[in-house]
């Protein structure tokens, strides 16, 4: 982007981590003057389409989540309260945007409220070795237009495998997540969920598959190789899909590569990985949990 | 000219001004860092280190020794039990002397440095005291590596100060008003009751409410800081040799290798400015003894301690590079049997390997030469010595006592088959002439690999000879040096040399090996 100025800023806060937690809020800034979009007129962004079909959008998104939860042994249920303010216009890249594109150059405000579901038998905290963990959330979210809102189902597992060694750990992840219209109100574009880079497709650019439908799974090997850093090799696979009955294994796209993982007593505190790809090949950097 | 030579000659030196006092604060992170990163660092980029290690340049022999490759300067050693046996009394009671803390105590500090709780006090007979409580369920954890290893070292000639477990009465110890300590932002506070009862909750407590503490005795003079492991001290003018170059330093990695210390830092370390006869001089004691056996001071020990750095790149880049599929054989945690020990394992033990947690730069320059000599200090001691030792220490769990001087005596033996059975270097020592016969000992006797060997004898002029036992027949009147070689019992070389130098008034002037 030779000449056009490009900001990505992303501030997230989380609640107080001390376990045991009985609630917690989450707030999440977003702007981005230059957000691709790489899709072409069809139902879904992005697992269909190519880099050389970009365009791009300006969005400035702020969205909060407030919880409150009980743990019952293993499981721990929580009942959720959430907002998401978002704007989107034409961003430096200046090509049209998709047409038919829900959302799209407006202010959205939406509300809504939703159960998440938790059950984790998976000890270790960061670092775990064996066991698995399993999460579901299901949520609702309408703005005051009328015009805007969905239903959005998420789930997720892991699974943890000890290998021949102290600290050698096999470690799978799924993960599944479906946003639906509520009613006759429309989902609204920037709300769909999103593989990527830093979200369960590791290699990719960012935003590059975002519909309203997203399948992944992973698989890692750690092994330690210093006190609390592990060393690891990832393979990951996923799709984007707009309805189920298009996910097919030969549109799957996949990544892998080695990483790091550098973890304090209790807490994962950064991620590195190097990612290879059918497209290119990506180094990130990422503080807090990746998977 | 000659006048003004003789009275610039004859003047009298001016006083060495009395070093300044170096900040006593626990440099533990920026000086782990500098060794564990940048100096290792540095040393990989320079040639000189990669020519010593592929074995193409000798490695760099120590310093600040005398014409038998003995540590000149008794400022930092003074050699005891390796030269003329210590009495079991003395090895128990090691470098203390008096009666033992009187009660009542009163406190005039908080201790500010290290993981351990703990305070500085005064007794009734107004001795200084410091005073470091074990943590709890674990009496003698941390004070056993403090009274123990205090011992071993000082019989061997290093200065350290007197240390000796103590059941601390709570009852008999009160604030003084004065007392002050340090908050979580290294501000100096006034010590509050609440402050002293917070040491007292996190210290070792017997059934009848006494808390487990070593207890060290202030150190004589005036304290000048710590010493550190690397470089020179530029205020002393006393101090001529690199640290990283002292044999005495050194050779500190085989002894502690031996009782696993592996809080070796130059934190733990401490100059004291001392008169005497009118001349003052810095005297160089080793502190702090507490994460000795299987102890990691406030804690058991972790796994990794004692076979790499708490942050070793090497270990860390072979760990990656091998995928996992190199296991460390102590990623398998040692059994913790013995809660005044932690987990000090009994299984195998590499000296020339042992490694601790924090860089340290005269380890790390260790030649043969001074691994030998540090073996020669470590072997010196005897299973009764040992006893001797251990009588000092707190054993409160039946046959920790035992186990622990069976590891110490297997440990011990190990460093002697490693070091004065060695093909390196030659482990021949305590020369002597009797009779115009120069005989030897042979202290690979330590290592049980003396029986069988042979002696091969060079001297100028005349053929090598070979001998059975370390002793040989000189020629009437014979000065210069000899080389003496030695071949174990199965092997097929010689091993390093020993140049024994006899003077012309037919003594023995000097070694080298």
């Amino acid at each position: 982007m030779a000449g056009t100025k490009q900001v990505f800023a992303r501030v997230r806060y989380a609640g107080p981590p001390r376990a045991p937690r009985r609630g917690g809020a989450v707030v999440d800034f977003t702007r981005d003057s230059d957000t691709e979009l790489y899709a072409r007129p069809g139902p879904a962004l992005g697992w269909e389409t190519s880099p050389s079909d970009r365009s791009s959008h300006a969005l400035t998104r702020l969205r909060g989540r407030i919880w409150g939860e009980r743990r019952l042994g293993s499981l721990r249920a929580g009942l959720f309260g959430a907002a998401d303010d978002g704007e989107t216009s034409m961003g430096l890249g200046g090509q049209e945007p998709p047409a038919g594109l829900t959302g799209f150059s407006r202010r959205i405000i939406l509300g809504g409220a939703g159960l998440r579901l938790e059950w984790d038998d998976a000890p270790g905290g960061e670092r775990p070795v064996r066991g698995a963990r399993l999460s579901g959330e299901l949520e609702a979210q309408a703005a005051g237009d009328g015009e805007h809102g969905y239903a959005r189902g998420s789930l997720e597992g892991q699974a943890f495998a000890p290998l021949f060694a102290p600290g050698r750990v096999l470690a799978l992840s799924g993960s599944w997540e479906r946003l639906r219209d509520l009613g006759a109100r429309r989902a609204p574009f920037f709300a769909y969920p999103v593989l990527d880079n830093e979200n369960r497709l590791r290699g990719y650019r960012r935003l590059r598959f975002r519909a309203p439908g997203a399948a992944a799974v992973s698989a890692e090997y750690r092994w330690p190789i210093w006190v609390s850093w592990d060393a690891f090799y990832f393979l990951d696979a996923g799709q984007s899909f707009s309805r189920e009955a298009e996910l097919r294994p030969n549109r799957w796209s996949a990544g892998h590569g080695p990483g790091l993982r550098f973890l304090s007593k209790d807490r994962l505190l950064m991620s590195a990985h190097l990612a290879f790809t059918g497209e290119e090949r990506r180094f990130a950097l990422a503080l807090g949990k990746v998977f | 000219m000659r006048a003004l030579l003789l009275c610039l000659a004859l003047w009298p030196a001016p006083a060495a001004a009395e070093p300044a006092a170096v900040s006593d604060e626990d440099l533990f992170w920026s000086e782990g860092a500098y060794l564990m990163s940048v100096y290792q660092l540095e040393k990989g980029l320079n040639p000189a280190f990669w020519l010593k290690r592929l074995g193409l340049w000798p490695p760099a022999e120590a310093g600040g020794l005398d014409a038998f490759g003995e540590p000149r300067d008794t400022a930092w050693f003074v050699p005891r039990h390796g030269r003329r046996r210590l009495r079991s009394e003395a090895l128990a009671r090691g470098p203390g002397e008096g009666s033992p803390p009187a009660y009542p105590w009163t406190v005039e500090s908080g201790k500010t440095t290290g993981e351990n709780p703990g305070f500085i006090a005064r007794d009734a007979e107004g001795r200084r005291l410091f005073v470091k409580f074990d943590p709890p369920g674990r009496p003698g954890l941390a004070s056993n590596g403090e009274v123990v290893v205090s011992r071993l070292l000082h019989a061997a000639g290093y200065h350290v100060p007197a240390v000796d477990h103590v059941w601390v009465d709570p009852s008999s110890v009160s604030l003084s008003t004065r007392a002050t300590t340090r908050d979580r932002y290294r501000r100096k506070v006034p010590m509050t009751r609440a402050d002293l009862d917070e040491a007292f909750a996190r210290a070792a407590r017997a059934p009848d409410g006494r808390l487990s503490a070593a207890v060290s005795r202030a150190i004589p003079g005036k304290p000048k800081g710590p010493f550190g492991y690397l470089g020179r001290r530029r205020d002393d003018p006393d101090d001529e040799v690199r640290h990283e170059d002292r044999r005495e330093l050194r050779a500190l990695q085989v002894l502690f290798a031996w009782v696993n210390n592996t809080d070796a830092r130059g934190g733990n370390t401490f100059d004291a400015y001392l008169e005497e006869d009118g001349r003052g001089f810095l005297r160089h004691y080793l502190l702090d003894f507490s994460a000795s056996f299987g102890s990691g001071n406030s804690e058991p020990k972790a796994s990794f301690e004692g076979h790499e750095y708490a942050f070793d790149p090497g270990a860390v880049a072979r760990s990656w590079l091998t995928l996992g599929l190199w296991v460390k054989p102590w990623e398998r945690p040692a059994p913790d049997v013995y809660p005044e020990l932690g987990p000090f394992p009994s299984g195998p033990f590499e000296p020339a390997r042992w490694k601790p947690s924090f860089a340290n730069p005269a380890f790390e320059r260790r030649t043969p030469a001074d691994g030998f000599w540090g073996a020669r200090l470590a072997t010196a001691f005897t299973d009764a010595d040992l006893d001797a030792v251990l009588s000092a220490g707190i054993f409160p769990t039946p046959g920790a006592r035992d186990y622990l001087r069976g590891i110490l005596s297997r440990r011990r033996d190990e460093i002697a088959r490693r070091w004065l059975c060695s093909h390196e270097v030659s482990s021949l020592d305590e020369p002597r002439l009797e009779d115009g016969r120069l005989v030897l000992r042979d202290l690979g006797e330590r290592g049980g690999c003396a029986e069988g060997a042979r002696y091969r004898w060079e001297r100028p002029g005349a053929p090598a000879e070979v001998t059975s036992r370390p002793e040989l027949d000189l020629p009437p009147d014979f000065t210069g040096t000899l080389r003496v070689r030695t071949r174990r019992a199965g092997d097929r070389r010689w091993g390093g040399a020993l140049e024994v130098r006899i003077d012309e008034r037919g003594r023995v002037a000097g070694l080298r090996r």
